[in-house]
């Protein structure tokens, strides 16, 4: 690299000539920093968790206690075990409580990997252990200790025991550093398990054998297992338990990855196209500026080779620092996401790998090469005859044949990126068809304009005229911007309106709490309690838990049940004598109760779950209940209201069917509204009451629900928002240089103009009018795309009533028609301010 | 001057033509041209406008090719040499002022000056940009970009860089032509002295007759033949 090839670039970099170009490739490198460091950190995170993510070689599992069978067995193939129980169930210290996912372990576990454990402060140096905690002490997760206001030390009440709070766990082998929208994590011992009395009947545990040993080991007992299966569960011959070995656990994860993977993609791909386009667009004007100067530099001897040498110098060093502070920009965005997300996750990440900064250092280059270089490829290639005769065509690279390379650039990072060819001609087709389709619209929306002009005074005839005479650049502004707003608005919509939305359609007699777990014992008890507080409970369920196994005398495959997916696993069960008030008989009939029970028992079933599971009314289905099965049969049909809120099930017994099993309760209960004191809303007087008293029951207050389900969805549409600002940063960027591509002719004709003697009042009013309308078309589209992108979120996605949302059409074009016009004013002020004469003398 | 000097050639053309082909035929631009310019000398080419002079001046300046004829610059047969080793006799021998000033609006008066010689690799640069500045009166005007400079300041500056590069010869295109009378006669008056100042050969396409009386020779042009030859 020699001086001159530095002092040059410095007086470019000087004049501004270069500041859209760089500025182009730090937003595209940034962008792509940002979104593959996080990409990276949470696969990583995801990663970890999956390779020992079940803190064993082999799990067996399953909603009922596992038989003592299996473990013999276990223990005499050799294999170390470890028992598990994993449930929620309220804690309390004092008044406060909160529902934490409690999961007590034997002191083996972990048998693979290792807990992180901290004291009090996060600072403190992580220990790592592979026991679990010992009787009388729990570990809990960090949250814990600012939700209930407790330290280190203190005495957590679980179930009825008391149990110490002895360390905080960073990392637990299977749980691992992932997406958490669940309660804290309260990790007890095993042996405290019977002292908590908090496995009762009806109680929805999930029970865990785990299991680590040799290869050899690990497949004799699977071996065994599949034989061995059913004369386990003798009695029905129904499965309780299965195996779960590391590799199906990847499976359950890898689609929310996919769904994150496919956005950051997008929103990379996305920023990426942009500054590209930006790039190419000023790489444009800057390779008209240099004309002059390589014509110059070629009459006064410069080779062509030297001059070409010199650009590729320069053209690296931009590409170099660019990159080098896209990078770090990028570092910052992504160090921002996280703490907006932080509550999301577990624990802290693991470190990025070298990969995201490869990614990023690739696509500032691919940039360089596929937008910028392009358009100055032919600069060196000027005649030197140029100084004496400017009217010399330039040989430029084609527009065709630089089109060409751009988009090669970018499938050659899209699929780079994804690692997929299919993936990234399917993305960028989607992509190229998304843009087509603005660009028609636009279009359209472009001519409508133009004829309104028409009959129009001065400058706004004027100003749309123009927008309609350089239509490519307006229509190459108007699908970049209007694609990143609109993308920024259905996540703006999703935040705001869906929520609010769901919110809106809760009925106004919506219960408060929800109440379950209850003992049979502690029913009446408890009602009397609710009763005397002013509660209001709705009707008791009793509920047991049990799975479908036959039907029609025939097993009912998992294959089969799978299709329905409420009805896979273990299903809540109830009875009842009426119909619950949100559900309607769609066929066959509820029973009568006061006719004369028949011999076999009656069911209704939920009418989405029998089509999916294909039954229909007078087929007979086996349930198998704690080991116990019978058949019942299908004598109705009913919808369920499930935005409700209170307590539905898929099945729903004819009463008798469910007596001989003990049950627990569950109910909706109704309070008088809480005074909101201080930052925490106060608990209704009997939920205290009622978790003092029966701390195995469970109360769920609704707002609190509300309250987590909009906290998480708020925070991952502020991440998903600031990524798509980035992208919009990079539209902002096309605008700014698709006014460049005509300024100099922009500049030449308000010159005209005004020594024609046209106010600066209409060369101002005309370039207002100029913006305003792109800005209100842009704002259109874009309103267009997000209420349908929208309209079929809300349909598929969330299963809601597709609503309007005129918000979003307001908040759309206003900050589309804002933007344009602020940023277009800006870039165009120049125009505006030069005296007329300067700027013939300029062009001259 | 010495005798010596005098029989020095430093530009010969031999029998120059330029044919250009269009879309439908071809034009003879420069016919049948040749010349012979002494080291030191000048030589005015004057004609009307569009009769060949500009581009009878890329020829001979080696930033074009003949169709036919010979060109020698120096000891230079640049007809016979290809584009690169036309580039490094230019380096060596030539500068240029233009009829466009040619100044790169990027870059101040000194910045401007600097650039050949810093191209070529010359580490003086800088002094001798402020010193030919200086010549040409601009001595309070080096950190000026030319938007801020008068069309007769600008073309000051271009000839202030064509004569710190010391070129053998300086070709120069019309340099008054985009200039008033009074500025271009200052102009004017400015290139003949530096030019008797530095003994350079200088190489005048104009159409002013009083400009091109000032030289040593003057050929007259028409249609891209010379017409007559005085000096
Ligand atoms: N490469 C070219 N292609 C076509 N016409 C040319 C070309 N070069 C010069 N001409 C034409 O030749 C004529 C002479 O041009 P020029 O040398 O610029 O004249 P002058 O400098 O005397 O005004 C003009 O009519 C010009 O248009
Ligand atoms: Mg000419």
């Amino acid at each position: 690299m020699s001086m001159v090839d530095a002092k040059l670039l410095w007086r470019d970099w000087r004049g501004g000539q270069l500041n859209l170009i760089i500025t182009a490739l730090v937003l595209a490198v940034m962008v792509v920093t940002a979104v593959s460091l996080l990409a990276d950190r949470v696969e990583r995170g995801l990663n970890d968790q999956i390779s020992s993510f079940l803190a064993a070689d082999l799990s067996l599992q399953g909603g009922v206690a596992i038989p003592n069978q299996y473990e013999s067995q276990a223990n005499e193939l050799g294999l170390e075990t470890a028992r598990v129980a994993r449930f929620r169930s309220m804690v309390f210290f004092g008044d406060a409580s909160h529902l934490a996912s409690v999961k007590a372990v034997q002191n083996t576990y972990p048998l693979r990997g290792q807990m992180e454990l901290s004291g009090e402060t996060q600072i403190e140096r992580l220990e790592r252990v592979e026991h679990g905690p010992p009787a009388g002490e729990v570990w809990v997760e960090p949250r814990l200790l600012n939700l209930l206001n407790i330290k280190l030390g203190d005495e957590l009440e679980v179930g009825y025991s008391k149990l110490r709070v002895s360390r905080l766990i960073s990392k637990e082998p299977d749980r691992g550093s992932g997406f958490s929208v669940a309660g804290a994590r309260v990790m007890m011992s095993y042996e405290d398990l019977p002292g908590s009395q908090l496995v009762r009947p009806g109680s929805q545990i999930f029970y865990q054998l785990l299991l680590a040993g040799s290869e050899p080991q690990i497949s004799s007992f699977t071996q065994w297992f599949e034989q061995a299966d059913i004369a386990a569960n003798g009695e029905d011959g129904v499965r309780h338990h299965r195996l779960q070995t590391p590799d199906n656990a990847e499976e359950r994860l890898s689609e929310a990855l996919q769904r994150g993977r496919a956005f950051l993609l997008l929103s990379g791909t996305i920023g990426v196209l942009l500054a590209g386009l930006a790039m190419a667009l000023a790489s444009h004007r800057y390779a008209t500026r240099l004309t002059d100067q390589v014509a110059l530099m070629k009459a006064w001897g410069q080779s062509s080779a030297a001059i070409r040498r010199s650009h590729l110098m320069r053209l690296l060093m931009i590409t170099v620092s660019a990159t080098v502070v896209g990078m770090l920009l990028g570092w910052a965005a992504h160090y921002l996401l996280l703490q907006v997300a932080r509550e999301l996750f577990d624990a802290i990440l693991p470190a990025a790998g070298w990969r995201p900064w490869l990614v990023a250092a690739i696509t500032g280059m691919v940039c360089v090469m596929g937008f910028a270089l392009p358009a100055l490829w032919h600069l060196p290639a000027i005649a030197p005859l140029r100084v004496l005769r400017r009217d010399l065509p330039d040989d430029l690279v084609s527009q065709g044949k630089r089109l060409i390379i751009g988009i090669a650039a970018l499938l050659a990072l899209t699929l780079w990126y994804s690692g997929s060819v299919v993936l990234a001609l399917m993305f960028l087709s989607a992509l190229f068809a998304l843009f087509a389709i603005c660009a028609i619209i636009a279009l359209q929306i472009l001519k409508l304009v133009q004829q309104f002009g028409n009959w129009h005074g001065s400058y706004v005839r004027l100003g749309l005229a123009n927008l309609w005479r350089r239509r490519a650049q307006t229509l190459v502004q108007l699908v970049g911007f209007s694609i990143t707003l609109m993308l920024l608005l259905v996540v703006v919509g999703l935040r705001t309106q869906l929520i609010g939305e769901w919110q809106a359609q809760l009925p106004d007699d919506a219960p408060s709490h929800f109440l379950f777990n209850v003992a049979s014992d502690e029913l009446e008890p408890v009602k009397t309690l609710l009763a005397e507080q002013e509660a209001q409970a709705q009707h008791w369920y009793p509920m047991v838990r049990g799975r479908l196994v036959g039907l029609n005398g025939e097993p009912l495959t998992r294959a089969r049940l799978s299709r329905a997916g409420g009805l896979s696993r273990e299903v809540s069960l109830t009875q009842a004598a009426l119909l619950p008030e949100a559900n309607e008989i769609v066929a066959g009939q509820w029973w009568d109760n006061d006719s004369q029970a028949s011999e076999e028992f009656q069911f209704s079933m939920e009418i989405d779950v029998a089509n999916e599971l294909g039954v229909g009314l007078g087929d007979v289905i086996e349930f198998s209940i704690g080991g116990l099965t019978f058949a019942a049969r299908l004598t109705s049909l009913r919808s369920v209201d499930w935005q409700n809120m209170t307590p539905n099930f898929f099945i729903i017994f004819r009463p008798g069917a469910l007596d001989k099993f003990a049950p627990n309760w569950i109910t909706s209960v109704r309070a008088k509204p809480q005074q909101q004191s201080g930052p925490f809303v106060q608990s209704a007087p009997f939920v205290n009451q009622i978790i003092q008293q029966y701390p195995t029951a469970v109360v769920i207050e609704l707002g609190a629900i509300i309250k987590q389900i909009r906290d998480v969805i708020d925070r991952v549409t502020q991440g998903l928002e600031m990524i798509l600002l980035l992208v919009l940063a990079c539209g902002a960027l096309v605008l700014f240089a698709a006014i460049g591509v005509s300024f100099d002719e922009r500049l030449r004709e308000n010159a005209v103009l005004r020594t024609l003697g046209s106010s600066r009042k209409i060369v101002v009013g005309a370039l207002a009018t100029e913006f305003v309308a792109l800005g209100a078309i842009a704002g259109l589209i874009a309103s267009i795309g997000a209420e349908i992108i929208l309209y079929f979120l809300q349909l598929k996605v969330f299963e809601m009533t597709p609503l309007w949302h005129p918000e979003l059409w307001i908040l759309g074009i206003v900050s589309g028609v804002v933007l344009i016009t602020t940023l277009g004013l800006l870039r165009s002020r120049e125009i505006i301010t030069v005296p007329p004469l300067q700027s013939l003398r300029q062009i001259a | 001057m010495d005798q010596a000097r005098l029989t020095e050639l430093i530009i010969r053309a031999d029998a120059v033509t330029k044919r250009v082909s269009t879309p439908d035929h071809t034009l003879t631009i420069v016919r049948d041209v040749s010349l012979q310019v002494q080291a030191g000398q000048s030589l005015a080419i004057i004609g009307p406008s569009g009769a060949g002079k500009s581009t009878l001046l890329g020829l001979l300046a080696g930033l074009d090719t003949p169709s036919e004829g010979d060109i020698w610059l120096g000891k230079h047969q640049i007809t016979a040499m290809n584009e690169e080793g036309r580039a490094a006799v230019r380096a060596e021998l030539v500068g240029f002022v233009f009829q466009t000033f040619q100044l790169l609006t990027s870059l101040t008066a000194l910045e401007n000056v600097c650039l050949p010689m810093e191209l070529a690799g010359d580490n003086q640069a800088r002094q001798r940009a402020t010193e030919y500045l200086s010549k040409v009166g601009l001595a309070e005007r080096l950190g000026h970009y030319p938007k801020q400079l008068s069309g007769g300041e600008q073309q000051r500056v271009a000839i202030a860089r064509a004569f710190a590069c010391r070129p053998k010869v300086l070709f120069a295109d019309e340099p008054t032509g985009n200039l008033d009378q009074g500025t271009g006669q200052k102009v004017s008056d400015l290139l003949f002295e530096l030019n008797h100042a530095s003994d350079t050969t200088l190489v005048l396409v104009t159409h002013e007759q009083r400009l091109a009386e000032r030289c040593d020779d003057i050929i007259v042009i028409n249609d891209g033949q010379v017409e007559s030859r005085n000096g």
